[in-house]
């Protein structure tokens, strides 16, 4: 269901929303072991999905297709809806997104409700945000905060992931991509207080 | 009843057995601290702030501990090396270890503590400059100013 009827408006909606989904979702493969498929993705990935929407001409808030970096990228919302006078605000209530980066490796997130401010080119998650990953990965957190053009993520409310290597919960989380900048890699940071358990003999 | 006698040699080094099975176990980790910092350019996690890490029945707690890791060729992430700083503290079951800063490497399974080193063993307590353990061998060598105090009874 689309509740607006400007194409554009809707162009703009997914050129903000699909990056930042994938980002979101790319965030959290950091965290599993293999370095080098997350890098080849992560490098080419906001660029990719931009031209894909643009030559579709996508006017539904729904997308699937292939990424320069071979991964296949799906994404689903129930609705969007302004909120705005001026429309820079986007309400977009119950989002799915799947993220294959091979046909073993993959990451589906979903988030209750979302706000997209077109402006300040930010994606918030609110209400619920369940990521699972292949390899039995899954991470909730109930708050999610994207700014697209820092490559950064952020949570302010507590975090946590589960997985064959044990668990971990943080009262918040912020990862940022330096790759973009200098090619210096990127940085997790959990706080206000970390607990982790980690299965060796799983690792 | 108290004996103790106190032992102090400037240049000595004095040879003792550290409990390793602790450190060779495989079974869960568990860390806590106040922050987890993730830079994936130096290969580092580093925990900061009343950090604590458990094992079984060892316990390490510090203000910092730093782990470095590579990939290796199959992609995997291996840990390197540990490094705890400020406050260094080991506790098992039958030792205490104290140190201002511990290097763990786990290639070839030692342990290097510097600085105000001591361990306590029952009523036995030795201090010094530094302290090098052979997890292997679970053979630990203090050295530097050794002092030794071996107590008994009350």
């Amino acid at each position: 269901m689309l509740n607006d009827d400007s194409h554009s408006k809707t162009i703009t909606i997914l050129k903000i929303l699909l990056p930042s989904i994938a980002l979101l979702i790319l965030s959290f493969l950091f965290l599993l072991p293999d370095h080098r498929t997350k890098l080849q993705a992560v490098n080419k990935i906001d660029k990719s999905i931009l031209q894909v929407i643009n030559k579709a001409g996508i006017n539904q808030p729904s997308f699937r297709g292939t990424l320069a970096s071979g991964s296949n990228l799906e994404l689903y919302a129930k609705s969007v809806l302004p909120t705005n006078k001026d429309k820079s605000i986007i309400e977009v209530n119950e989002i799915t997104a799947r993220l294959e980066i091979d046909k073993k490796s993959w990451a589906t997130a979903f988030a209750n409700k979302g706000l997209i401010n077109t402006t300040e080119k930010t994606a918030e998650m609110v209400g619920s945000v369940k990521i699972k990953g292949f390899k039995k990965i899954q991470i909730d957190a109930s708050d999610l905060k994207i700014f697209y053009l820092r490559a950064l993520a952020k949570t302010k409310k507590p975090v946590s992931m589960k997985g064959p290597f044990g668990m971990m919960t943080a009262g918040s989380a912020e990862f940022y991509d330096m790759n973009q900048k200098s090619g210096e890699g990127y940085v997790l940071l959990f706080d206000k207080g970390v607990k982790m358990l980690y299965k060796l003999e799983e690792n | 009843m108290m004996f103790v006698l106190i032992l102090t040699d400037v240049y000595a080094e004095t040879n003792f057995k550290i409990d390793n099975k602790l450190f060779n176990d495989k079974s869960t980790v568990e860390a806590n601290s106040d922050k987890l910092k993730i830079e994936s350019k130096n290969g580092t996690a580093t925990f900061s702030g009343n950090v604590e890490i458990k094992l079984n029945g060892l316990t390490l707690s510090a203000q910092e501990i730093i782990i470095s890791y590579y990939t290796s060729e199959e992609s995997k992430q291996e840990i390197k090396e540990v490094l705890a700083l400020k406050d260094v503290i080991f506790v098992t079951s039958k030792d205490i270890l104290k140190a201002d800063k511990a290097l763990y490497k786990l290639n070839d399974g030692t342990i290097a503590l510097t600085g105000n080193v001591s361990i306590t063993q029952g009523e036995a307590s030795f201090s010094g400059k530094s302290l090098f353990i052979n997890l292997n061998t679970g053979e630990g060598t203090i050295s530097g100013q050794v002092t030794a105090i071996l107590g008994s009874g009350n």
